[in-house]
């Protein structure tokens, strides 16, 4: 059995889902559908039969939601606020499941091998920032792709990914700039006790990068998604 | 006859700003409005409006309110405002100038030299 409520509730919530409406926005949508179906019923049509045809009309929330972030500044900042917390979130994630899948080639080579380590420190670097880099780019492709296939526009995509990027950037930015901040504390206080402290520094700093910036990052991401 | 799409995005504008200067009015009616009009032959894809409206309050031409309609859903109606009617003025300048110029060409019988 056909539920007209039901069926218009599911409809707006995947019109919440996409980026560029306010909930004002899909009220006045939602008002406008309930008005079109209210109207093709008048016409002999059953309620389905209207659903149908007045959300066909409408259009789909999924080609929606891109008009509105494009027509609206503030939607547009939205949108793209919305995939900068994304890419942020991507990024931190690679890096992370980088680091366990590295450590754990590494410990695995190393008990193949007997406890012994078969890696200089300066090739095994290069190994872990090599299939980082190579990581990260296959992260981004893959984001790209599903972009493209989850929006209609190109424009928006472009955008979404645009966004990321920037992200990427910005964190960049800030991991080299606590870094450095660690290694000037390091360079002043170059005894036995002070690389004690840096190594207090560098864990703290460790700890705020991956622990606290995807928890800040996923609040942020929920606000969002909800408001 | 269907209108060509390009010049119903050129027009959309100044339609939703004449009709506004008839009166408030809400998305469905400014596109029932228009579908009368024009006989059904300018039939604007529903949902293309709104993001037009979100666009002409960001620029301050119109302004929107809410007000409980007669079907007890709360409804949101637009206004138009000063710089709205400023701009549809000088949107009514320019078409008028393009219809004229049409027109005193399409008196004779168009014809193709080749």
């Amino acid at each position: 059995m056909f539920d007209l409520n039901r069926a218009i509730q599911q409809w707006r919530t995947a019109l919440g889902a996409q980026g560029g409406l306010t909930a004002n926005d899909q009220e006045e949508l939602e008002d406008h559908l309930r008005e079109a179906v209210a109207e093709l019923q008048a016409t002999g049509l059953n309620e389905e039969e209207a659903f149908l045809v007045a959300s066909r009309r409408l259009g789909k929330p999924e080609d929606l939601g891109p008009e509105f972030a494009i027509a609206d500044p503030e939607g547009r900042r939205r949108f793209r606020l919305r995939w900068m917390v994304i890419g942020a979130l991507a990024l931190v994630f690679l890096w992370l499941a980088s680091g366990f899948l590295i450590g754990l080639t590494a410990g695995t080579m190393n008990w193949v091998v007997g406890g012994q380590s078969i890696f200089p420190l300066v090739s095994s670097g290069l190994m872990i920032g090599v299939s980082r880099l190579v990581l990260l780019l296959v992260g981004v492709v893959l984001i790209w792709k599903l972009l493209a296939s989850d929006l209609s526009s190109r424009k928006l995509s472009a955008m979404g990914v645009g966004s990321m990027i920037l992200a990427l950037l910005i964190l960049a930015f800030l991991v080299l700039v606590t870094r450095m901040g660690a290694g000037f504390v390091m360079a002043r206080s170059f005894s036995q006790e002070g690389m004690m402290h840096w190594y207090v520094v560098n864990g703290w700093v460790s700890l705020i990068l991956q622990i606290l910036l995807p928890g800040v990052l996923l609040v942020g991401l929920w606000r969002l998604v909800r408001s | 006859m269907s209108v060509n799409r390009e010049l119903i995005a050129a027009s959309t504008t100044p339609l939703v700003l004449a009709i506004l200067s008839e009166g408030d009015g809400y998305g469905y009616a400014l596109i029932k409005r228009v579908k009368d009009l024009s006989g059904d032959r300018i039939a604007w894809s529903d949902g293309m409006l709104y993001p037009v409206l979100r666009r002409l309050e960001t620029q301050k031409l119109i302004s929107s309110y809410w007000q409980v309609a007669e079907t007890g859903r709360r409804r949101r109606y637009y206004a138009l405002k000063p710089a709205g009617l400023e701009e549809l003025n000088s949107w009514r300048e320019q078409w008028t100038l393009v219809g004229d110029v049409l027109n005193r060409l399409w008196p004779k019988e168009p014809k193709c030299s080749t």
